[in-house]
């Protein structure tokens, strides 16, 4: 009964970053999947990923992240990966009054495209350059308490909450998973096609698999 | 007796008579006249005579007569005697009185006489005394010259002008002490002359000591102004030069009061422009060397003495020297006069010298030697005062009116010659001084410890070698057969074989261009320079050639990490133009034509980032650096244009192909980045031919002319391309690993879910997105990389079901795979990338797709039938893969016939199944025996398929 070869993986969690361009959408990711920084502003084209894998309560946690092009041209093409997405960061510039604005409008996008259940998460980045501040971390939790979502100020440059950001994430999607799972026995998803068979050792991670199929 | 003859007149009548009486008369006559001694021969004339009575007589008568003359004349004197007599005692009274006078005279006169005797005395004594300085006076004359030279000589010596004190000297020993000899003091000079002129030796000596180091300290300041005379001279004829004239305001300032001064002058000549000064000034410094001085003493005194006020301090000196000359040459000045009180309170007088002269001749040299004019002063040394405060002179100078000897003194090199000539002693002096000179040389020589640290350190050692070959030059022009051309011909040997054996080795350790461009200009520099003043320098251009190469590698490691940083730095997003200005900044840094961009409205967008125009633009600066070297090293426009086309290939070739390769090798680098790239180069392709002409628009030469090389950049732009464009399909492949990392296919599904996998569908929606995205790539490129997608799709998907580690696959589960090719097969049917052949993306999955349908179809009657036809349905199909999988599905049949019972349709099934088996193993043992023919191979396939 064994699936496809070695498995590397408990869990795969789609994630996803928006916000608007120049952010540092992709240096996040870049420092968060390479641990590198590029100072030079390279705009993202359309749509990309990073894959990495992270331990979590001694499961291994594979992220799946896309990273959608900010600029106004792509939004059809990246508006496409919101529905697959089960994780998604809202990121502002806190040197960029406009970005930090828009974040209500990408949350409105999330509710238009997104599943309902998605996690999200306001990043503040470029906290590193503090003389260049225009939008205060109040300012951005205040945002976030309203819309009772999580908030963290990051630094893509400086390496600061990057990866406590994506654990975080990480961590809140597979505790709202297990809650789901440990519900499921009871009454089977009614959309899901494939049934848990008692037996399967790997049940757990098969379900939270093709949780992602939603 | 007048009277007797008038008696005896009368007596004429007796002859006899007269006759007698005549006798008697003439008798008487003698008796009157004559002595009464002599009466004797009368009386004897009378006794002989007769008439003796008559005589008597007649003597009688005379007495009468004689007797009545006194009676008569007694009578006539008396009364006049009376008077007399009484006159007498009159006068004897008057006499008396005249006797008490004439004594009372005397007495007084004596009186008075007594003084006079005294004054007379004394006028004697003055007389004596007079004598005696006219006399002192004369010797004076004689000795005054000798202590007039002497003097003159301590003068001499006292202003350090040893040599003319060596003439002076000279002079009182032949001309002036020989004719003074006898006194002491010309004893003292004569002692005293060989010791001077030991001391003047020993002085000057010690001066050319202070020379040679003052020389030492000073040559890098010579070569320095040499230099920079060169570089100047350089610079005027380099058309570029205005700029860095402009750029130093001071400078030019200066200039201008200069020559505003010299227009003031009535005299001055018609302004030269500086160059030509300082090549007349090299000029002449070559052909006539001996003129130079002159020369250049001119032109310091015709120049404003207010600006410069010592200017040449060799000229100063001979200036400041006559004045004190004029001063000092007055022998009865205060100071120098023997006779002046002032010099007797001193002690210096010759006079009392002498006198002091009784003390012992031991303690006279010490004790005298304070205050004697005689004695040999010690010289005291004022090096200072020879050392020419350079510093300060260059502070407020330009450079180019300046020659060797306006910065050192070569004054004590002269005098020591001529010092040296004068006590015959010429050839210890050459030797000493060449010897000298040769050490100095070496020293000189010596290269810094640390050269590679800055040009400085190069700029002095070089200033240092031309500053010790131009005081050289100098000597050897101005001081006639001191040095030889050929010693210091030996000399610039020595110098040049070490210089290029430092520099050489010195080389090595260079790294930095500016450093090395800078060592090259300092070495044409110095090599010009040297040129000027007659130096053979071809082993230094020989040295600068060898120096160009590793310049051209310097070169080629600094434009790789400029080629690095652009590459770093650029955003790999395509230019935007928003105003005409900036599309003529950017056109004109970079050409390129496109009527589509002309004609587009603002903001206009460019197909390249801005790596291509600053490549572009690195690619010309090389050129220009390499031509950079190139300058003043007298090359001819062929062998410039040779070695600039050899440096921009290897630029082209090594550095910037291998630069783009790492780029595109960058594990970092997204499709973005590459998919530029690959515009970048394009475009830098089609700049070549305009690098191509930039080169001619330099050299002039025409490519293809006989040794110019073509560039190569095409050639490099297309590797980089193709490099780029792999790593564009290895890039999209790795990312469908990724995706196929997370691909999890439950092979023992019972039902398949009746969609495609979430993963495929992600990638295949990743896959079209980005191809929908980059439009800027070339179509081609775009269909290499879907095709190349399409196939490591493909592959993927057939190492999935073919993964050995899955020993079993549900029917379920391979519609369920089906499905996902289907997905792919959507993918590759709705042209992702426009210009594909009908049907040539699908062939991609042809195989899976047949090999599908043979399994789902179970056709394997006509799938062995057919096999090695060319128009089998199942064409792509290998046996070995099918085998493979009907293995799988066999045992997940067999597995399934466990639990149910066999029914004869299920028992036919099974033997039909294994009869497959058989005989795909039969044509699998067949392909890997390989040597078969292929016909014969078919023919065994078919005589399978006959006995299905």
């Amino acid at each position: 009964m064994s699936s496809g070869g070695g498995k590397t993986y408990d869990y795969l969690f789609k994630l996803l970053l928006i916000g608007d361009s120049g952010v540092g959408k992709t240096c996040v990711l870049f420092r968060f999947s390479e641990d590198h920084f590029n100072s030079t502003f390279i705009s993202t084209i359309g749509i990309d990923f990073k894959i990495r894998t992270i331990d979590l309560d001694e499961k291994k946690v594979k992220l799946q992240i896309w990273d959608t092009a900010g600029q106004e041209r792509f939004r059809t093409i990246t508006t496409a990966y919101y529905r697959g997405a089960m994780g998604i960061m809202l990121v502002y510039d806190i040197t960029n009054e406009k970005s930090f604005d828009n974040i209500k409008n990408w949350i409105r996008n999330i509710e238009e495209h997104a599943s309902a259940d998605v996690e999200k998460m306001i990043l503040g980045n470029k906290c590193d350059m503090t003389e260049k501040r225009t939008v205060s971390k109040e300012r951005g939790e205040r945002l976030a308490i309203e819309y009772g979502i999580k908030f963290m100020e990051t630094s893509a440059k400086a390496s600061q909450n990057v990866d406590e950001a994506f654990f975080t994430m990480a961590r809140d999607i597979k505790s709202k998973m297990d809650q789901k799972l440990a519900n499921v026995p009871g009454n089977s998803a009614g959309n899901t096609t494939i049934t848990v068979k008692s037996g399967d050792k790997k049940s757990g991670n098969l379900f939270s698999r093709w949780c992602t199929l939603l | 007796m007048e009277y007797a003859d008038q008696e005896k007149s009368p007596e004429p009548v007796q002859e006899q008579e007269t006759k007698t009486d005549r006798e008697h008369e003439r008798i008487l006559n003698e008796i009157e006249t004559t002595d009464t001694a002599f009466i004797g021969a009368s009386l004897r004339a009378v006794y002989e005579g007769n008439d003796h009575r008559k005589f008597l007589e007649r003597l009688e008568n005379r007495i009468k007569q004689h007797d009545r003359d006194i009676e008569r004349m007694c009578n006539f004197h008396y009364q006049g005697f009376i008077e007399s007599i009484t006159e007498l005692i009159n006068v004897r009274t008057d006499a008396d009185k005249l006797k008490a006078q004439t004594l009372i005279i005397n007495k007084e006169l004596q009186e008075s006489g007594k003084e006079v005797a005294r004054k007379s005395e004394d006028l004697i004594q003055s007389r004596l005394q007079q004598c005696n300085v006219a006399s002192a006076i004369e010797k004076l004359t004689v000795c005054l010259p000798v202590l007039q030279m002497y003097a003159k000589m301590c003068e001499q010596m006292k202003a350090r002008r040893y040599y003319s004190a060596l003439k002076t000297l000279e002079q009182l020993e032949h001309t002036y002490l020989p004719r003074v000899y006898s006194y002491r003091f010309c004893d003292i000079m004569l002692t005293n002359i060989p010791k001077i002129r030991e001391q003047i030796k020993e002085v000057s000596m010690s001066e050319l000591k202070d020379f040679l180091e003052n020389v030492r300290k000073n040559s890098h300041k010579i070569g320095m102004v040499a230099m920079k005379q060169v570089e100047k001279e350089h610079n005027l004829e380099s058309p570029c030069s205005e700029s860095t004239k402009q750029a130093n305001p001071n400078q030019k300032q200066s200039t201008d009061d200069e020559s505003a001064v010299e227009a003031d002058r009535p005299t001055a000549r018609i302004k030269p422009t500086q160059s030509e000064t300082v090549k007349n000034h090299i000029n002449t410094k070559k052909s006539k060397p001996t003129k130079l001085k002159q020369e250049s003493k001119n032109t310091n005194q015709s120049a404003s003495p207010k600006h410069r006020p010592r200017i040449n301090p060799f000229d100063d000196l001979s200036d400041e020297e006559s004045p004190v000359v004029m001063d000092n040459r007055n022998p009865f000045d205060e100071d120098t006069n023997p006779f002046g009180s002032e010099t007797v309170e001193h002690n210096s007088n010759p006079f009392l010298d002498q006198e002091s002269s009784d003390i012992p001749e031991t303690d006279n040299s010490q004790q005298v030697n304070g205050y004697n004019p005689f004695a040999i002063e010690p010289l005291k040394q004022e090096p200072k005062s020879l050392l020419v405060d350079t510093t300060e002179l260059l502070k407020g100078l330009n450079y180019e009116d300046l020659s060797a000897s306006d910065l050192v003194d070569f004054s004590p090199v002269y005098k020591c010659l001529h010092i040296f000539g004068l006590v015959g002693s010429r050839a210890v002096f050459e030797s000493y001084y060449r010897t000298q000179r040769k050490n100095q040389a070496r020293l000189v020589l010596q290269p810094p410890a640390v050269m590679t640290d800055n040009t400085e350190t190069y700029a002095q050692y070089f200033y240092q070698i031309v500053g010790f070959f131009v005081v050289e030059d100098h000597v050897l022009h101005t001081a006639p057969n001191l040095i030889s051309r050929q010693f210091i011909d030996d000399l610039w040997d020595l110098a040049i074989s070490k210089l290029v054996a430092v520099l050489q080795a010195d080389s090595g350790y260079r790294s930095d261009a500016a450093l090395m461009m800078n060592v090259k200009n300092l070495i044409v520099i110095f090599a010009d320079t040297l040129k000027a003043y007659g130096f053979s320098v071809t082993r230094l251009f020989t040295l600068l050639m060898e120096l160009r190469d590793q310049y051209g590698e310097i070169l080629l490691k600094r434009w790789a990490q400029k080629f690095n940083d652009v590459f770093n730095e650029d955003n790999y997003t395509p230019m935007l133009v928003e105003s005409e200005s900036q599309e003529q900044m950017v056109l004109s840094s970079f050409p390129y034509e496109d009527p589509n961009f002309e004609n587009a409205i603002y903001p206009k967008k460019l197909p390249f980032s801005k790596f291509v125009p600053r490549i572009y633009n690195e690619i010309k600066q090389f050129i220009l650096a390499c031509l950079k070297y190139c300058e003043d090293l007298h090359l001819s426009s062929t062998e410039v244009d040779d070695m600039i086309r050899k440096s921009t290939n290897l630029l082209l070739t090594r550095t910037l192909a291998s630069g783009l390769q790492t780029l595109v090798q960058k594990p970092s680098l997204g499709l973005t980045e590459l998919v530029q790239i690959i515009v970048n180069t394009t475009h830098l392709e089609n700049s070549c031919r305009h690098v191509e002409e930039f080169v001619h628009s330099i050299t002039g030469v025409r490519v293809g002319s006989a040794h110019s090389a073509k560039l190569v950049g095409v050639s490099t732009f297309k590797d980089a391309r193709n490099g780029t464009e792999s790593q564009i399909y290895n890039k999209l492949n790795s990312k469908i690993d990724e995706f196929f990392e997370l691909a999890e296919y439950d092979w023992n599904m019972k039902e398949p879910r009746g969609r495609a996998s979430r993963y495929l569908l992600d990638l295949i929606a990743f896959l079209q997105h980005n191809f929908e995205v980059f439009t800027n790539l070339p179509s081609n490129v775009a269909q290499t990389a879907c095709m190349s997608a399409c196939r490591h799709i493909s592959t993927s998907l057939m190492e999935l079901i073919m993964d050995r580690d899955i020993k079993l696959i549900t029917m379920a589960a391979l519609q369920q795979f089906n499905l996902d090719v289907m997905q792919c097969e959507l993918f590759s049917n709705s042209e992702p990338v426009p210009g594909f052949q009908d049907g040539a993306l699908q062939m991609s999955f042809v195989e899976l797709r047949q090999l599908l349908d043979l399994f789902l179809s179970w056709d394997w009657s006509s799938y062995l039938a057919d096999y090695g036809s060319g128009n089998s349905k199942y064409l792509r199909v290998n046996p070995g893969t099918a085998l493979n999988l009907l293995e799988k599905i066999k045992e997940e049949r067999g597995h399934r016939n466990i639990f149910t019972s066999l029914s004869k349709q299920e028992r036919e099934k099974k033997k039909l199944l294994e009869t497959v088996v058989r005989q795909l193993r039969g044509i699998v043992n067949d392909w890997s025996l390989l040597c078969v023919p292929r016909r014969k191979l078919s023919q065994s396939k078919r005589g399978v398929a006959k006995r299905m």
